[in-house]
């Protein structure tokens, strides 16, 4: 028993920590524009398949190929926000929220024509060599998926309390016009912000490609995840988002015990209507007066 | 003008039916999405029944009109609409996942077209009362029993637990085989419901370790099939994955070392003992860079085989009204197909299931028929 629910917790911890990178995107632009980018999901899944075609289509190493897929997502994000977001920058803020929706039609479709919709095997060598910790066995790409998804939160979490980007980030997001009278260009940290929230995104997806099965419907069920956690951790509050996501990811894991697997996606939900319920302004509300 | 029109028509029909009939058949089959590989295997042998058929020179030809299901019902039942009312098909085959078959058998049962279908095995197909269906495999109940009866008596099984698709198929197939094994004194220590988008089984193994079966029946596609199998590898299980009709070659590819052990039912393998077996084989490989035919490879073949038969039989005038195809299938008597004798009961459900089953394992890499 005991090595059961130690293999749940550790699947959890693993599964918690890529919905934290990629909500952690998500939130981030939610932060800094107020709108929920629903195209969020589809960027986890070009990142899987830039990952995909670099690794086993160009035979590069599973490094470059996870590099590739950072640059090939946080490309999709600026060239979202350049063609979609910026002309909408000043639209009621219902059109930016549809256009995301319309944007993330688009990219399953574009994934379709492009690469198909048979499902397809991201084999790297991890994923058939099993490692043992204490009592339980797992793969070795899952241990990377965790490791590398860990050190991506706290480089994420020093950029934006330490740095100085991470600095005008916050000031936009809490201020735009205040932010621009202090002289932060607010075009470019909206680009970079695209740019890093796209980029964790696209690094998840390589990471859990795969873990998975790679097709051009798979970023769905992440986004739906995502978005629940944003709104759990308190729309934009990066604390609340990774507090949010691990939950969410052990909620998943042990709601085995208690459940039929066919049914765990429904736990996302409860967990939401729940903590909205009980503090609708999320766990951590980083913005009490906005969000009542 | 409407006269002009219908002295057209006329006169289309007699000039079609004089010259060389043709029949329209339309194939509805996944060509896309997660089933792709079955429907893709289908086309090739029903392929090859075709061509053999033209050549033979009846002065009847068939047309096949295909359609891409995906196997998504609404998808299914489009493309049904579509070849019937724009095309207007004589006779339509298809059905491989059993949701998209129930849903274009409604257009098919409508317009009083006689279906042909090839794979889709929920028993409901058949018992719904449409008279216009015609299954030539076993149906899930029978699979199910059939299954549960091979791991009771041949392997061993003393514990099972089952990681089924929630949809028309699985939870038949899941039913069926767990009330069969129970009452066959097998233990079923677990039956896990699953979605067709769920692709990681990780902590579905870790539930299903400590519960020990000795089999874990698994009725999925073949990449989430490949997934489990890989998952329990993981997790260090050595039960072996059971399945049923639906994991071909691309399974054991993907799983590797995984599905080593893994052992299934099947309607039809290469090795094939019968003449008409082996020369559909020998046939197969000819046409096809000397690849080697499946199961969804016969069952395309042999339902085109079906058709073929019952237009030789109907139609002296070469007509071929959907009536008289209807007759002429249901009247279908002992048809030697490459998966067996082929003959329909009353419901339109192919007869004499317990031959049609083939035991295949996986020897360290190597499908291998059982006897």
């Amino acid at each position: 028993m005991g090595e059961y629910l130690l293999t749940l917790l550790v699947s959890g911890l693993v599964t918690g920590s890529v919905y934290t990178v990629t909500a952690l995107g998500l939130t981030m632009v939610y932060g800094i524009l107020n709108v929920m980018n629903f195209a969020h999901g589809e960027v986890f899944m070009v990142g899987a398949y830039c990952g995909y075609f670099l690794f086993a289509v160009l035979g590069m190493s599973y490094p470059v190929a996870i590099l590739g897929a950072i640059a090939g997502a946080a490309a999709t994000g600026v060239l979202m926000e350049a063609v979609v977001f910026r002309p909408l920058r000043n639209a009621p803020q219902l059109s930016p929220l549809i256009a995301s929706l319309g944007v993330s039609i688009f990219l399953q479709n574009m994934a379709l024509l492009l690469w198909s919709p048979t499902p397809r095997m991201f084999n790297t060598p991890f994923v058939d060599e099993v490692v043992r910790i204490f009592v339980i066995s797992m793969s070795m790409q899952r241990v990377i998926v965790f490791i590398v998804c860990a050190l991506l939160i706290a480089a994420l979490y020093f950029v934006v309390q330490k740095t100085a980007l991470g600095k005008s980030m916050r000031a936009v997001a809490l201020d735009p016009e205040a932010a621009a009278l202090m002289g932060i260009d607010n075009r470019r940290v909206i680009v970079a912000t695209f740019a890093i929230g796209s980029g964790l995104a696209g690094v998840a997806g390589a990471l859990v490609g795969p873990i998975l099965i790679i097709n051009p419907f798979m970023g769905i069920p992440i986004i739906l995840k995502a978005f629940a956690i944003v709104i759990m951790g308190g729309f934009g509050s990066i604390q609340g988002t990774v507090v949010a996501g691990f939950i969410l990811g052990l909620a998943e894991s042990f709601g085995i015990l208690i459940i039929p697997s066919a049914y765990i996606d429904t736990i996302a939900f409860v967990l939401l209507i729940g903590t909205l319920l009980v503090r609708p302004t999320g766990l951590f509300a980083e913005r009490l007066e906005e969000n009542v | 003008m409407k006269r002009l029109l219908a002295f057209t028509s006329v006169f289309c029909v007699l000039s079609s039916a004089s010259f060389a009939a043709e029949v329209k058949v339309g194939f509805l089959l996944p060509l896309s999405g997660g089933g792709a590989e079955y429907g893709q295997r289908q086309l090739k042998g029903a392929n090859l029944a075709i061509q053999e058929f033209n050549a033979q020179g009846t002065g009847i030809t068939i047309k096949l009109l295909m359609s891409d299901t995906k196997c998504v019902p609404v998808e299914a039942s489009n493309a049904a609409e579509r070849l019937v009312e724009r095309d207007g098909i004589d006779v339509m085959i298809g059905g491989t996942c059993s949701p998209e078959a129930i849903s274009a058998l409604r257009v098919t049962q409508k317009s009083k077209i006689p279906h042909i279908v090839p794979a889709a095995a929920a028993t409901s197909i058949t018992e719904a009362g449409n008279a216009f269906v015609f299954r030539i495999i076993p149906n899930t109940k029978q699979i199910a029993e059939n299954l549960a009866d091979v791991l009771a008596d041949r392997m061993g099984g003393k514990q099972l637990a089952t990681v089924y698709l929630n949809d028309d198929f699985g939870i038949d197939l899941n039913t069926n085989l767990v009330n069969r094994a129970q009452s066959k004194g097998i233990k079923v220590v677990a039956q896990e419901g699953i979605e067709r988008t769920t692709m990681d089984f990780f902590a579905t193994v870790a539930k299903l370790k400590p519960l020990n079966p000795d089999v874990v029946v698994a009725p999925l596609f073949n990449k989430p099939a490949a997934q489990l199998a890989r998952a329990m590898r993981e997790q260090g299980m050595t039960a072996p994955i059971s399945d049923t009709i639906m994991l071909t070659d691309e399974f054991h590819q993907l799983a590797g070392p995984a599905a080593y052990g893994s052992f299934q039912t099947t309607f039809f393998h290469p090795s094939v003992k019968t003449e008409r077996g082996k020369a559909f084989v020998e046939h197969f490989k000819a046409n096809n860079n000397g690849e080697l035919p499946g199961n969804f490879e016969a069952e395309g073949y042999d339902s085109v085989m079906v058709l073929v038969d019952a237009l030789k039989r109907s139609g002296a005038d070469k007509s071929f009204s959907k009536e008289a195809l209807t007759k002429a299938i249901r009247e279908t008597k002992a048809l030697p197909g490459v998966m067996g004798p082929i003959t329909f009961d009353q419901k339109g459900q192919v007869e004499a299931v317990a031959e049609k089953f083939v035991l295949i394992r996986n020897d360290n890499g190597t499908l291998r028929p059982m006897d």
